[in-house]
């Protein structure tokens, strides 16, 4: 509480500051900004309700007089990000995630300040804002165009499972910090938005090679076409790996190899300005992917592999310009097996969302909504068992409301409020407020303060499953309550000598009822993990971020985080199966354009010791040492535009390093790797 | 003598090599210089796309071009479609007097058929389309459409408003002559802003 003081003191102290934005007279307070509020479906880039300045022309607002004013001759390649939103946000654009030679969206997330990143194996990745990154990220909500991925059975994001093509993706939004008034359970520590292009903005047909050390390939063909209503892209992708292929448990032999084949479709169809559809399918199957772990029992395995795939459709209609009414649905499927026969599982999630965006006066924005999912559970083809029953099923419907006003000129309040129910764990709240003062057009800073929770996976709660041969079994139970939070952050924006964009934030977390896997004697096995809430825990910090053009040529980034976790269990906390957050972790970047058709770009990465879970020895933390990585990439466009080719090595500083672990894998050491990459896109005349 | 013919030899090899090599380098700066002066494609389209729909603010269109008071007000673009999304997003949601707006992509040659460009209200016409400039504006220079194209010469040609580049930014060049011979009328407030085109052919019917 002495923390929220703190915040509100600093934001209302932060008032007189006005000498540098004069306060407008009463008759010209600014209208509300109309996208200042996340949105839960980004999907459809023409949305009303979006935020992002990359999906809706800023510009279309301005008059004659000021269009004639707006300066087109850009300082480097680079959009320029970004909103005015009351939350710690990050973009990650297409052109970020291309000059960084990312091969995965877990590599792209390294650009992001605030969010932990451990490559465990080619395919599998801990990923999470704000601390608790493990294997199962489930303090994470994952979206693709607004619709869902989150492990009906462990929780969490398979990175390696989902039909992923990095050429598809426009942009990747972060959230740090609570956002589950919008999207309820689970995203509790944060949001990634994954955002794919508009078909219109990909038109033609689009190819890509790579290959690289490791038996690393990717062959990706794409084709987009519009018409006068419709916009469609259908594409395609082939991705193989020999692996990491380096390091792997004395127990047992590493095998990450990994190959998959991907498609995906998506269409907009425009029926008339009101009425917009869009429609979007895909599918992926992977072979292997999953280092099988040792602790699985001596011959129990089986060839690691997983299928995923979606369908969702969603329906936007403007009943007038300040009320927009959005209805989105999607199926998810979902089998998967790491290696190991206990563990083979399917689900299907099917999920309905309604949202209603309205501007009942200029200085007031309101959003009502109500979604339903609903998670069905098949384990029978796990050998012997995964969970106590064959089939689990459930349920969770939650309603929510946001509001926003425009008290002053300068001064913007957002209250937000939520309620969830879940068939097992009940009514759950969710609730945040967040003062903002605007600082003029492109600073200002906000004070907030949310109530969270992570509903636990129904498979959870119904775990029965052997490890060892038998000799342990890890057991939930369906009492198993929701973990909770109590978020208080601060945070400030600017542009800083007409350039150099600039935020910080500020985080203090209150984690309440944390599940924990705890060992103990006793049947059916020698051990039991069992899983409960005996845990309660604190992680604060700060988060800096920071793009400067220098020049025409030159584009600087930064980015710095240091965070501190306070573990309050008797269970201790690699039990959890996650890693420590890193004390400081930090990226410098630049890009260099020599050229308009030579590029030239480098990433240093900076992340501090971590313990993680150990797969020789379970019941103690290993120790994981600080790493250094640096990766660069020179890439040459001709045609004009409509090619390029690359080369590239990513993790230069070292021959391999340790990232991170977990019980469910066996662990993999990152190598150094070097690739080539063609691109071609073949334009419609 | 066959010394010396050697000795020419290499000295035109030489020579030819420095100039290879300074032609390069010119060639070199030329890019050089033109990238201090990169337009930003994207920014340039926004803009563009923003104009758009703020023409369509400053023109009065003759009563019986729409149906109902609640028509939407149709931009087609003619040729290959520059703006990508950018102008559907620029228009959603959007409404002018009342009316929403919508785009049409046109696919048109000279000499077919105008039935298309007729159920526009303006029209974007695309560098793309070539001689077909000149064709589409003689086409629909007397039909109630508020043609825009591309650079001073499309106003100059018959065209009602031409984009140009002018110091990092975008302008505009307005024929009113054009524009009365299509019946449409331009506010003052954009004749004011425009730069103005007289005493140009607009073609006859």
């Amino acid at each position: 509480m002495e923390l929220v003081g703190c915040l509100l003191m600093i934001v209302v102290l932060s008032a007189p500051a006005s000498a540098q934005t004069p306060e407008p007279s009463a008759n010209e307070k600014p209208p509300l900004p109309k996208d200042n509020l996340p949105n839960r479906d980004d999907r459809h880039p023409q949305s009303p309700e979006h935020k992002s300045e990359d999906a809706k022309n800023e510009l279309a607002d301005l008059s004659l007089e000021e269009l004639m004013s707006v300066q087109v001759v850009t300082a480097s390649r680079k959009a320029e990000p970004i909103d005015t939103v009351p939350y710690a946000m990050s973009v990650i654009t297409k052109e970020d995630i291309r000059s960084a030679g990312a091969r995965s969206i877990p590599e792209a997330l390294r650009l992001a300040a605030g969010i932990d990143v451990a490559e465990l194996s080619y395919s599998n990745a801990a990923v999470s804002p704000r601390g608790f990154h493990g294997f199962l990220s489930r303090q994470v909500l994952v979206l693709v165009d607004g619709r869902q991925i989150f492990d009906s059975h462990f929780g969490g994001t398979l990175w390696g499972a989902w039909p992923f093509q990095l050429e598809d993706i426009e942009r990747i939004e972060v959230i740090r910090g609570p956002a589950g008034v919008v999207w309820g359970a689970n995203a509790m520590n944060g949001v990634i938005n994954i955002i794919t292009k508009d078909p219109a903005d990909q038109l033609g047909t689009t190819m890509k090679l790579t290959a690289g050390s490791r038996g690393a390939q990717t062959e990706y063909i794409g084709h987009a076409f519009r018409d006068e209503k419709l916009r469609l892209r259908l594409s395609g992708e082939y991705e193989g790996s020999d692996g990491f292929n380096r390091g792997g448990s004395w127990l047992g032999g590493l095998e990450d190899d990994y190959k998959t084949g991907r498609m995906n479709l998506y269409a907009i169809y425009d029926e008339n300005p009101h009425d917009t559809f869009t429609l979007s399918a895909g599918s992926g199957v992977v072979d292997g992917g999953f280092p099988r772990t040792p602790l699985a029992g001596i011959g129990w395995s089986r060839n690691p592999g997983a299928q995923a795939s979606y369908v969702s459709g969603s329906w936007s209609h403007i009943i007038d310009k300040d009320n927009t009414l959005k209805l989105n649905a999607y199926v998810n499927d979902f089998y998967g097996s790491p290696g190991v026969p206990q563990i083979d599982y399917r689900y299907q999630q099917l999920a309905f969302q309604l949202s209603q965006s309205l501007r009942p006066s200029e200085n007031h924005a309101l959003t009502w909504g109500m979604d339903t999912r609903a998670d069905l559970l098949d384990a029978s083809n796990s050998d012997p068992q995964m969970l106590s029953r064959n089939f689990v099923s459930t349920g969770i419907l939650g309603f929510y409301v946001q509001d926003e006003w425009r008290l002053a000129p300068q001064w913007s309040l957002n209250l937000g409020g939520r309620l969830d129910y879940e068939c097992y764990g009940g009514f759950q709240p969710s609730a945040r407020a967040a003062l903002t003062r605007h600082l003029g057009d492109t600073s200002h800073v906000y004070a907030a303060v949310s109530r969270a929770f992570q509903m636990p996976p129904v498979g959870l709660r119904f775990m029965d499953l052997p490890m060892l041969n038998g000799l342990a079994w890890a057991q939930g139970h369906r009492g198993i309550d929701s973990e909770s939070l109590l978020a208080y952050e601060l945070g400030y924006r600017t542009k800083l000598f007409d350039r150099l964009h600039l935020s910080l934030n500020a985080f203090w977390n209150e984690y309440d009822d944390m599940t924990t896997l705890s060992p103990q004697l006793g049947p059916p096995g020698l051990i039991t993990l069992d899983i409960d809430n005996r845990a309660a825990a604190s992680v604060y910090g700060v988060e800096m971020e920071a793009r400067y053009p220098v020049s025409k040529k030159l584009t600087l980034l930064a980015n710095y985080t240091h965070q501190e976790l306070d573990w309050r269990s008797s269970a201790a906390y690699h039990d959890k199966d996650l890693m420590s957050p890193p004390k400081n972790k930090a990226m410098i970047g630049a890009r260099y354009s020599a050229t308009s058709d030579l590029h030239f770009s480098s990433n240093l990465y900076y992340v501090d010791a971590v313990t993680a879970p150990n797969v020789d020895f379970p019941f103690v933390a290993r120790s994981i040492d600080s790493y250094l990585r640096w990766d660069l990439r020179a890439e040459y466009t001709f045609w004009k535009n409509s090619a390029s080719f690359a080369v590239g090595v990513r993790n230069l500083t070292d021959d391999s390093h340790a990232e991170g672990g977990t019980l469910f894998l066996n662990y993999a050491e990152v190598p150094r790797m070097i690739y080539a990459e063609f691109r071609i896109q073949i334009r419609p005349r | 003598m066959k010394q010396d013919c050697n000795l020419n030899v290499m000295k035109r090899f030489r020579t030819s090599l420095v100039s290879l090599v300074m032609a390069c380098a010119l060639l070199r700066a030329v890019p050089l210089h033109g990238q201090s002066n990169e337009v930003d494609e994207d920014k340039a389209l926004k803009v563009k796309a923003a104009y758009l729909l703020n023409f369509t603010k400053f023109v009065t269109w003759p009563a019986d071009v729409f149906e109902d008071a609640h028509s939407p007000i149709v931009i087609g673009i003619v040729g290959i479609d520059p703006f990508g999304s950018i102008l559907d997003r620029t228009i959603k949601d959007k409404t002018v007097a009342g009316r929403p707006l919508t785009v049409r992509r046109i696919q048109w040659r000279a000499g077919e058929s105008t039935s298309a460009l007729k159920q526009c209200h303006l029209l974007y016409v695309s560098p793309s389309l070539g001689d077909g400039v000149a064709a589409l504006i003689d086409a629909v220079a007397h039909m109630p459409i508020l043609t825009i194209g591309e650079g001073e010469e499309f106003a100059k040609i018959g065209g009602i408003l031409g984009f140009v580049a002018e110091g990092g930014r975008i302008v505009f060049w307005a024929n009113r002559k054009a524009a009365e011979a299509a019946k449409l009328q331009l506010n003052s407030q954009l004749l004011k802003l425009a730069r103005p085109i007289e005493d140009v052919a607009v073609a006859k019917d």
